[in-house]
């Protein structure tokens, strides 16, 4: 882990050396499989879902998956050195990003976010100490992460030098990056704020029985209040789909079930989160010049009948009655991610596909933050490698 | 009228006459049930007035915009009418009269010159330096722009008023900081025993300094021999009403204002003693919906009678702030 403060430390990074590989190269598949097993053996990482989450994305039976999504992976190459720009909102896509880089065939410098967070430093541990193994020194020489002021020279010159640029940011970063001067080649992946939705099945809810609606509202939860619904594929909206007495049935049970795990002890909202949250109201009557309906299920559950003009957070969020998900479809605007709750994700798919939708990606509840290889629409592997074409 | 009835008609023209108050109240308070309590009335974040320009009266009629610093650089923006910057003043006097007297005093202020000649500083600390300015005959700066004291002056001061009775006012922590410990620095004592102190502006400045009220206290009587020494609660958005410290030490709500507490988790409120978030009512703020307040402090409070001063207004315990959330900012990986 390097600060790039003064000029030797930038020669350290300099150094990184634009050796390509092939995707999904055997050197890197077996030293993530390594990193994964020593991340899944090791007692403090239990506590982190997101970090185990990680070790079993880099398990060797799961990269093999993730290879065959790569087209043409065997005349393939990366471009070089890949700079990341991780985020500061969701940790561990910090290490995920660095593996998308890594099996694409590329070096990769990852810059962290100057905040820090107990689960990156394990890993950060993790990986130095799995990098130090005699077979794997050539990843850790190749490989480095750094912090660095966001408008030092140091950042601006590595910016400049590099054949791939991935940025995981606010608007704000991204924008901020994209105006950097950079190499005439140089692929740049961004992937700005996007925000996303929920779309329940009423009469689904109503069929279910007392268990599953809370396995369904944990889903929700772990998508959700679990990441303060600061995630970009954390839902904002949700569409409830059916006749209104089965909407009303289904809330209540639902809510009924929320309102339980919320006064689970594990929840927790510092009350300036709370007072935000009025806040974020205010701004909302504000561009609306007008009164809003808000329905304050409890005290962290506030559906909000209109529009949601800030970004809904610490449990408002932006709630829709509809007969069917063709009516919620124009309601998801430009949205990254549609979770949903009994629906199959093939068929959404088919209904956004032929409606002409911008959504990128329809997973079930609960998935919502598994990031993957393909994000934004994007395939990673394929973004950040070339092909190495004949006639 | 009683306060209740004040604040209720309070809500009601700031609903008439702020629109955004209105949609925000009309949303987060829509309920029909009438109100009995002072819990029950709409309230907004103190917080509100750095994020928005919450005011009453037409442009026209505004007579001056107080603003003050935030912890983030924000300031708070005060529009004010001329009846409420004289119900300010008259609401001061008041209080200021109660616990020590209605005359004008020689005033050494524990601040420079600078912190209220620069008009880009204008702070909370200015507008209560100039508040209290009301009650002095003649005021001096105790202070060096560096902050450094001016001994000269106050041996002067002190010379040409002697015999008088002289009001010390200054933020609480700068009276700490830079006059209290650096009087025991240089072992410089003084004769104050016919000055009063006030002062305010809160303790967290001092958290880690380890020292209460009852040890400013003792420290103010070591150095300067004074024994009244008074702390006051307040804040920009509802200047005038101000908690002061009565005799037994107990901050106490004014006339025209009332106090409660709001619990942490869902808003409720609290029963005497239960420490919470502060809420605060007064009934002076007519050209900015500043009647009913929820602010970012905690601490508790106790019924007036529970204090052996005579003071009507209901007893607050001010703890400190509402614990800083640890937001995990929108993403921005650019914010440093």
């Amino acid at each position: 882990m390097l600060s790039v403060g003064d000029r030797s430390d930038f020669a350290v990074i300099s150094k990184v050396s634009p050796t390509r590989r092939a995707p999904c190269s055997d050197l890197v598949v077996s030293f993530l499989s390594t990193l994964s097993k020593s991340i899944l053996s090791c007692r403090e990482a239990k506590q982190y879902p997101d970090l185990v989450t990680f070790a079993f994305f880099c398990r060797r039976s799961s990269i093999k998956r993730i290879k065959s999504s790569c087209v043409d992976a065997n005349v393939r190459l990366g471009w070089g050195v890949a700079l990341h720009v991780a985020p500061a909102n969701v940790p561990i896509n910090a290490a995920f990003t660095l593996v998308f880089g890594l099996l694409s065939g590329n070096n990769n410098i990852v810059r962290l976010p100057s905040k820090t967070w107990p689960q990156i430093d394990l890993f950060l541990a993790i990986y130095s100490e799995v990098c130090g193994q005699n077979d794997f020194a050539e990843i850790g020489e190749a490989n480095r992460f750094i912090r660095t002021a966001h408008d030092s020279v140091e950042l601006l010159e590595l910016v400049s030098s590099v054949d791939a640029l991935v940025v995981w940011g606010g608007d704000a970063t991204v924008a901020h990056f994209r105006s950097m001067q950079k190499k005439p080649r140089c692929v740049e992946l961004y992937f700005p704020n996007r925000t996303s939705s929920l779309v329940i099945d009423a009469k689904y809810i109503c069929a279910l029985n007392e268990a599953a609606v809370k396995d369904v509202v944990n889903n929700f939860y772990n998508d959700t209040y679990l990441v303060d619904h600061n995630a970009c594929s954390s839902p904002l909206k949700i569409g409830w789909v059916g006749d209104d007495s089965s909407i009303s049935i289904a809330k209540d049970s639902f809510f009924r079930e929320l309102k339980i795990l919320l006064s689970n002890e594990l929840y927790a909202l510092d009350p300036v989160a709370r007072i935000d949250r009025y806040i974020d109201v205010m701004y909302d009557v504000e561009s609306s010049c007008s009164s809003l309906v808000i329905e304050q299920i409890d005290t962290d559950v506030w559906l909000q009948g209109q529009k949601c003009l800030t970004n809904g957070r610490f449990g408002r969020f932006h709630s829709y009655n509809v007969l069917a998900f063709a009516d919620f479809i124009s309601n998801l605007g430009d949205d990254q991610t549609l979770s949903h709750c009994g629906f199959s994700s093939d068929e959404l798919r088919r209904e956004l596909i032929d409606a002409g939708s911008c959504v990128d990606r329809v997973v079930p509840v609960g998935q919502a933050l598994n990031i993957g290889v393909i994000w934004d629409g994007v395939n990673l592997l394929n973004r950040l490698s070339r092909i190495i074409s004949v006639n | 009228m009683d306060l209740l009835t004040n604040l209720i008609l309070l809500t009601e023209l700031h609903s008439r006459r702020c629109s955004i108050y209105r949609n925000y109240i009309d949303t987060i308070f829509p309920r029909e049930l009438p109100i009995t309590g002072f819990a029950d009335l709409p309230w907004i974040p103190v917080r509100a007035f750095k994020e928005f320009d919450l005011k009453s009266i037409s442009d026209h009629d505004v007579y001056k915009i107080m603003q003050s610093s935030g912890t983030a650089g924000v300031q708070s923006k005060i529009f004010l009418d001329q009846e409420t910057s004289k119900l300010q003043q008259a609401k001061l006097i008041e209080i200021f009269a109660e616990v020590f007297g209605g005359s004008r005093y020689p005033m050494l202020i524990i601040d420079s010159l600078g912190t209220v000649k620069d008009r880009y500083k204008f702070s909370a600390r200015t507008a209560a330096i100039n508040g209290f300015t009301l009650f002095s005959r003649q005021r001096a700066f105790v202070l060096n722009d560096d902050m450094s004291i001016d001994f000269d002056l106050i041996d002067e001061f002190l010379e040409k008023h002697s015999g008088e009775t002289i009001f010390i006012f200054g933020f609480t922590f700068v009276v700490w900081q830079h006059f209290i410990k650096r009087l025991e620095d240089t072992n410089k004592k003084y004769d104050m025993s016919n000055a009063f102190v006030l002062h305010g502006g809160g303790w967290k400045k001092l958290e880690n300094e380890k020292v209460d009220n009852d040890e400013f206290k003792y420290r103010i009587h070591e150095a300067i021999g004074c024994e009244k020494v008074h702390n006051y609660y307040g804040m920009i958005e509802q200047t005038g009403s101000i908690y002061m410290e009565c005799s037994h030490g107990n901050l106490h709500a004014p006339g025209g204002a009332e106090v409660i507490t709001r619990n942490f988790e869902d808003f409720s409120e609290n029963e005497f003693e239960r420490t919470g978030i502060i809420q605060i009512f007064s009934d002076i703020q007519k050209s900015y919906p500043g009647h009913s307040l929820l602010t970012e402090d905690v601490g508790y409070i106790l019924p007036a009678n529970s204090c052996k001063c005579g003071s009507v207004g209901t007893v607050l315990k001010v703890l400190g702030r509402v614990s800083s959330a640890e937001v995990r900012g929108c993403s921005d990986a650019v914010s440093r």
